[in-house]
């Protein structure tokens, strides 16, 4: 582990506005180059703690991304015209089957 | 040696040395008297000649050897460079600065390129080219490429990749950075890039549209 951005954001602070993060790739890894909010810089265990935490409620959410994945390759609105027309119930049957197919935690 | 004056206004009988130091001046001399056979080598030096005139340097000019020519220094786009990322891209961490690992040169003329750093060791103007080719950058994402000079911004471009493929996220996206930059003998230069899109990566050169990094000096300026 070492500093990140995602741990930083975890902990509250913003990337460019609370602090800018750089990686010379001389094998001394990313470090804090400017700390620009007006709170105590955090630690790098704090700031590693944090990144764990970000870690695990970004997989939180993978089946909400994965969801909206396959959301995204419906035509919504026509589905739900032609259901209107047609008094069917394609739309909310493929939702449906993409909820099962990703269960929520 | 008698001397003679004849009728004829001439003087015979005088021998070289026979007439005293300064006694023949300019004056006594007839116009267009004197030709260049009468000249002993090397006899008229710098301060007896006037400057050149332009227009005795037209026409037909004697060929000039290089060796003969002084206070001429050649100048041309030297130093110049251009590398490429790593065949399968460089990582690049979410909304950090990270220097761009530079593995492939396709020309460094004068060896100044090293270890994704360019020093050209030569003092001047150089000319700077970088062309970031993303791989999945997000909508609305924020993307900047900086040129660094001795490890500090020195320029940077930025963009905002807003729908690159119509919507959904854009699989690729690029953008280019130029600018000229004066060097001194130990300045360095660095490509760094940021991106807010997560763990993102610089294409390499297995595509025909990935990145590069180049620049060249100014010859002349």
């Amino acid at each position: 582990m070492a500093i990140t951005a995602n741990g930083l954001i975890h902990l509250g602070y913003t990337p460019e506005v609370d602090f800018s993060l750089q990686n010379d790739k001389d094998g001394n890894g990313v470090y804090i180059k400017t700390w620009i909010s007006s709170d105590a810089q955090p630690t790098v265990s704090a700031i590693e703690a944090g990144a764990i935490a970000w870690q695990t409620a970004y997989d939180a959410l993978e089946y909400s991304r994965l969801r909206k994945a396959k959301y995204d390759l419906l035509n919504q609105d026509e589905m739900r015209y032609d259901d209107l027309v047609n008094n069917t119930t394609t739309w909310r049957d493929g939702i449906a089957a993409i909820k099962v197919s990703h269960p929520k935690p | 040696m008698a001397i003679v004056i004849n009728g004829s206004g001439t003087v015979t009988g005088l021998a070289v040395g026979g007439l005293p130091d300064g006694t023949v001046d300019a004056g006594t001399l007839a116009t267009n008297s004197v030709d260049s056979a009468e000249l002993i080598d090397g006899a008229i030096d710098d301060s007896h000649m006037a400057a050149m005139a332009a227009s005795k340097l037209t026409g037909a000019l004697p060929a000039i050897s290089g060796a003969n020519l002084t206070g001429i220094t050649a100048d041309d786009n030297t130093p110049a460079f251009m590398a490429l990322p790593h065949v399968d891209g460089d990582y690049i961490a979410n909304t950090t600065w990270e220097k761009v690992l530079w593995t492939t040169e396709v020309y460094d003329t004068d060896g100044k390129f090293a270890s994704s750093t360019f020093t050209p060791t030569v003092a001047g103007k150089y000319h700077f080219t970088c062309q970031i080719m993303w791989q999945q950058i997000d909508d609305n994402s924020n993307n900047h490429i900086a040129l660094y000079k001795n490890g500090s911004e020195y320029h940077r471009v930025m963009f905002y990749s807003v729908n690159p493929d119509g919507g959904g996220g854009g699989p690729i996206s690029s953008a280019s950075l130029d600018v000229t930059a004066i060097s001194d003998t130990d300045d360095y230069f660095e490509i760094y890039v940021y991106q807010s899109s997560g763990a993102r990566y610089v294409r390499g050169t297995s595509h025909s549209t990935g990145s590069y990094f180049s620049a060249f000096k100014l010859a002349g300026a």
